[in-house]
């Protein structure tokens, strides 16, 4: 008998248990936020918790202000290798800057060893979805060009639309649409990389991202 | 010298002090602070958070064999490897095996209570393979050449100060006592370790058996950087770990960084469903998740005891026990400390062993209050305690002195007649108690209530 | 439990072990208190322990045995009050632990635990609380007993109770309801532990000048008492009925 079948077996137990299948967890009014918001307070509600999470936040009104503000941001970094994921958004924010494209390596034609990679200041992605409740970006790797883009440059800048946000992590989590498709990793980030392992004292930036900024475009 | 010993031993020390007292204090109040505001802007009732929490992890214990099916055949339906250990030794050949196939030199891990369990470290060492702990707080208590003090702070107990003087020995930088420059040093003598090397070894929170995905809760990045750079991912998880629905995470991982750290929401919490896919630019090319029973099932099959299996080890109940703070989580000498350690180390390593952690708790029943998914802790303390003694584990002269105590205290007149002779007996064995017990040896009254009642000695 | 009592019903006093032996000015006090309460009161002197040691120490086949002793003593009793939440717990919610395989004992058990009241919940259940008054000018502070609060789900109910007493000064510690470190058997296996917790729940009350540490439970009491000079309490400790002896008597 196999390891896998002994420990199957070892966990039968008869008669005590009954098989039980309750409903996956919904919102509901356990949260103090619930319910639903109207879209101005989703945003508000998201930018307060992203902002007390020390996350840089920029509400946009057009792409051009898109790409101004990603030039300032670039120009707040040491270094001048900038990683980018050729994704719609990006490419329309870029596309009234074709100045600004050209600082950007596109990481889909750019094979990078990871001693190479870690010499990037700055990783700008997409996102899935803004989750309101929290102030968190969800991603998946399908959508910011795998793993490592969002989490090794030190600074992590995302562009995303007002239409993304939500107002729970289970409006993302149970998206079909989310969940379907060809991705092995996901991430809910929820402000810059941090540690409190020294005597409780916040430090930003322990192994991941010391900077993460939002740049929030309206539709 | 056996664990017991041990054990008491330490407890002296630690009791007395002080200096480790204040640290605890300090982190523990300043912990309690940020987890009363959370639960209090975050949830309208914890309560029933925590009910809905219990019910969601009942319906896992109830299904748990078809939950790991569906999640094995899920996870390995996209590339991914599962393989089932059933004890530590298991586990870590796994990983030698890996470790050989990939001719691999260098392994970053992430923090991971589970590898601590099955003593991964020492194995790796034993194999000659550089291991890099990256969590800092676990790269602390490595560099310190100690074990974790906490299952979610592993370096509570280190000041800025032995921290300092730690890296300015092992990672050679100028002495600071400044948390940021610290902090800065670590991720500076780990960044390269993440780029070079060959595996990555994390645990996991929680698996997911409908999705046939693994997740992982950090705040540092390190567990990202360890599942996204190296070319081989090892994730290694207790069974018990399991959520029916990728849905659950979201009371679950609310749930577990209120309890835990007091944040809304753990920096990063990460889910892996298999390595690198075709579409993908990077990732592991491999990835192989360990499932780890060592002892669990055992627990499982007990009915008082399942339930424990619930624990989501947010350490909420370590932070709440007035003994952990006293006597601090090294004297447990065990992965697992306070009541949640106390109660599975009996099960997991032996009742005979690890029985006198069932008696160090004062049944205040702090850590039931605080637990986010309603275990009964102190009460299995209680049931720990009696399941030692029928196994015949628990301390035979203790038990002697309740079974004569029981046959006296069940007669009034022989109750009253050994008073006497028990205010003779105390000063006899006073002089063979250390001063704390000495203290409270108790002073017997002149005449009992009962002798009192009886000659209407009381005021009308 | 709230169960609403019978007014003028008779009361038997539930004297705990330790009070019986050692601390016997409680019962004293609780009886004095439940008779100004205007209940006629009764005491059966066969009782002496409710087994609590032994079922927290793990034996539970002796906590049976005193257990099943217990409830012969008390198998008359109309209203069963003692001055201990910790007592009342065992009776509560751990015989039915003890009796679960038992059904005839369960179904005194049963009957027991409706009538079992630790006294606080008492005065409360019975309305009560407004025929407490005095007056003592001194600064208490309240430890509510671990059992008595987590077990019982007692809460501010001995705070209402003292704040009936005229000149009482009431001090809330900045951290409150941990253990003071007795839990029975275990401050004689782990002395060193028991001192340290007790220390450190009196550094709640430093700086306060505490007349006097009001308390719920014997077990408490005694703990506290063995501890206070080694950790610099300069007040009295006292059960809450010998508190309210005192005030009730200056009035």
């Amino acid at each position: 008998m196999s390891s896998r079948d002994r420990i199957l077996q070892n966990l039968q137990v008869p008669n005590s248990l009954k098989k039980e299948s309750s409903q996956p967890f919904q919102d509901s009014s356990i949260y103090s936020d619930y319910p639903e918001k109207t879209k101005e307070e989703l945003i508000e509600a998201f930018r307060a918790h992203f902002l007390a999470l020390n996350g840089e936040f920029f509400h946009v009104r057009s792409k051009e202000e898109a790409a101004e503000r990603v030039a300032e941001l670039l120009h707040s970094v040491e270094g001048n290798r900038y990683l980018v994921d050729s994704n719609p958004l990006c490419r329309d924010i870029f596309s009234s800057v074709p100045e600004l494209e050209k600082q950007f390596d596109d990481i889909t034609k750019t094979s990078l060893e990871a001693m190479e990679f870690a010499e990037y200041s700055i990783g700008l992605t997409s996102a899935d979805f803004l989750v309101a409740r929290t102030g968190s970006i969800v991603l998946r790797s399908s959508i910011a060009a795998g793993r490592r883009l969002s989490v090794l440059p030190p600074l992590h800048i995302v562009v995303a639309t007002v239409e993304q946000i939500v107002p729970s992590l289970d409006a993302a989590l149970q998206n079909s649409e989310f969940r379907n498709g060809e991705w092995s990793y996901g991430t809910i980030i929820t402000g810059p990389s941090r540690t409190s392992d020294i005597e409780k004292i916040l430090v930003l930036g322990a192994h991941g991202p010391k900077r993460l900024a939002l740049i929030l475009l309206d539709a | 010298m056996n664990n017991y010993s041990h054990f008491l031993k330490e407890a002296k020390t630690m009791a007395a002090n002080e200096t480790h007292r204040l640290k605890i204090k300090k982190a523990i109040t300043s912990y309690e602070t940020q987890v009363a505001a959370m639960k209090k802007q975050q949830f309208s009732d914890w309560r029933e958070a925590r009910d809905v929490a219990t019910g969601i992890k009942n319906e896992v214990l109830e299904n748990l064999p078809d939950l790991l099916q569906q999640f094995e055949e899920k996870l390995t339906s996209r590339g991914a490897k599962v393989l089932w250990a059933e004890n530590a030794e298991q586990a870590r050949n796994y990983i030698g095996e890996i470790i050989a196939r990939h001719n691999a030199r260098k392994v970053v891990k992430s923090k991971s209570m589970t590898t601590e369990e099955i003593e991964l470290n020492e194995y790796l060492e034993k194999l000659g393979i550089e291991n890099w702990e990256s969590d800092l707080g676990e790269l602390i208590v490595q560099l310190a050449g100690e074990k974790p003090y906490h299952i979610v702070t592993p370096a509570m107990h280190k000041s800025k100060s032995e921290i300092a003087s730690l890296f300015v020995e092992k990672l050679g930088i100028e002495y600071t006592e400044n948390a940021e420059e610290l902090t800065m040093a670590a991720r500076a003598h780990l960044r390269k370790a993440f780029v070079t090397a060959d595996i990555g070894i994390t645990g996991a929170n929680f698996i997911i058996a409908d999705e046939g995905a693994i997740v992982m809760t950090e705040n540092e990045g390190n567990g990202r950087l360890g599942m996204a750079c190296p070319k081989v991912h090892i994730a290694i998880a207790g069974i018990e770990k399991m959520l029916p629905r990728l849905a659950d995470l979201s009371l679950f991982l609310p749930l577990l960084s209120t309890s835990g750290t007091g944040q809304q929401l753990t920096g990063y919490n990460s889910f892996v469903r298999g390595p690198q896919s075709a579409t993908e630019p990077d990732g592991p090319e491999e990835m192989i998740v360990i499932l780890l029973d060592n002892g669990r099932s055992g627990i499982y099959r007990q009915e008082k005891f399942q339930h424990v299996l619930r624990c989501i080890r947010c350490g909420a109940c370590l932070n709440a026990c007035p003994v952990f703070r006293t006597v601090g989580g090294h004297t447990y000498a065990t992965t697992y400390q306070g009541p949640i350690g106390s109660i599975i180390t009996p099960q997991l390593r032996g009742m005979g062993e690890w029985q006198h952690l069932a008696h160090a708790c004062s049944l205040c029943g702090a850590c039931t209050e605080v637990c986010p998914v309603g275990i009964d802790l102190h009460h299995l303390l209680l049931e720990t305690r009696w399941q030692a003694e029928q196994e015949d584990a628990a301390s035979k002269k203790w038990h002697f002195a309740i079974q004569m105590w029981s046959k006296v205290i069940t007669k009034r007149k022989m109750v009253d007649a050994l008073r006497p002779l028990l205010k003779l007996f105390i000063p006899v064995v006073k002089p063979f108690m250390s001063a704390n017990q000495q203290k409270r040896l108790p002073e017997m009254a002149k005449k009992s209530f009962a002798q009192m009642w009886e000659k209407n000695e009381f005021s009308r | 439990m709230s169960t609403q009592v019978k007014q003028n019903s008779k009361v038997s006093l539930f004297i705990p072990c330790l009070v019986d032996q050692v601390l016997p000015e409680i019962g004293l006090a609780m009886a004095d208190l439940l008779r100004k309460l205007g209940y006629e009161i009764s005491y059966n002197p066969r009782q002496t322990c409710c087994g609590q040691p032994a079922f927290n120490a793990g034996h539970r086949t002796e906590a049976r045995t005193v257990a099943r002793h217990f409830l012969q003593t008390f198998a008359e009793a109309d209203y069963i009050v003692s001055p201990s939440g910790s007592c009342t717990a065992m009776v509560r919610n751990y015989y039915p632990v003890l009796f679960a395989k038992d059904d005839s004992l369960m179904t005194q058990v049963k009957s027991l635990q409706k009538r079992t009241f630790e006294i606080s919940e008492f005065i409360y259940a019975e309305n009560k609380v407004d025929q407490i008054s005095g007056h003592l000018d001194l600064k208490v502070s309240i430890h509510n007993s671990c059992h008595s609060m987590r077990e019982l789900g007692i809460d501010n109910q001995i705070e209402e109770i003292i704040r009936r007493i005229d000149g009482v000064e009431i001090f809330i510690p900045q951290v409150e309801h941990t253990c003071c470190g007795f839990g029975g058997l275990f401050s004689y296996k782990m002395p060193d532990i028991a001192s340290a917790m007790a220390k450190s729940r009196f550094e709640a009350y430093n700086g306060a000048d505490l007349d006097v540490l009001i308390v719920n439970d014997p077990g408490c009491i005694q703990h506290f008492r063995a501890e206070a000079s080694s950790a610099g309490f300069k007040g009295e400790v006292l059960h809450l009925v010998e508190f309210l002896q005192k005030a009730m008597v200056s009035a």
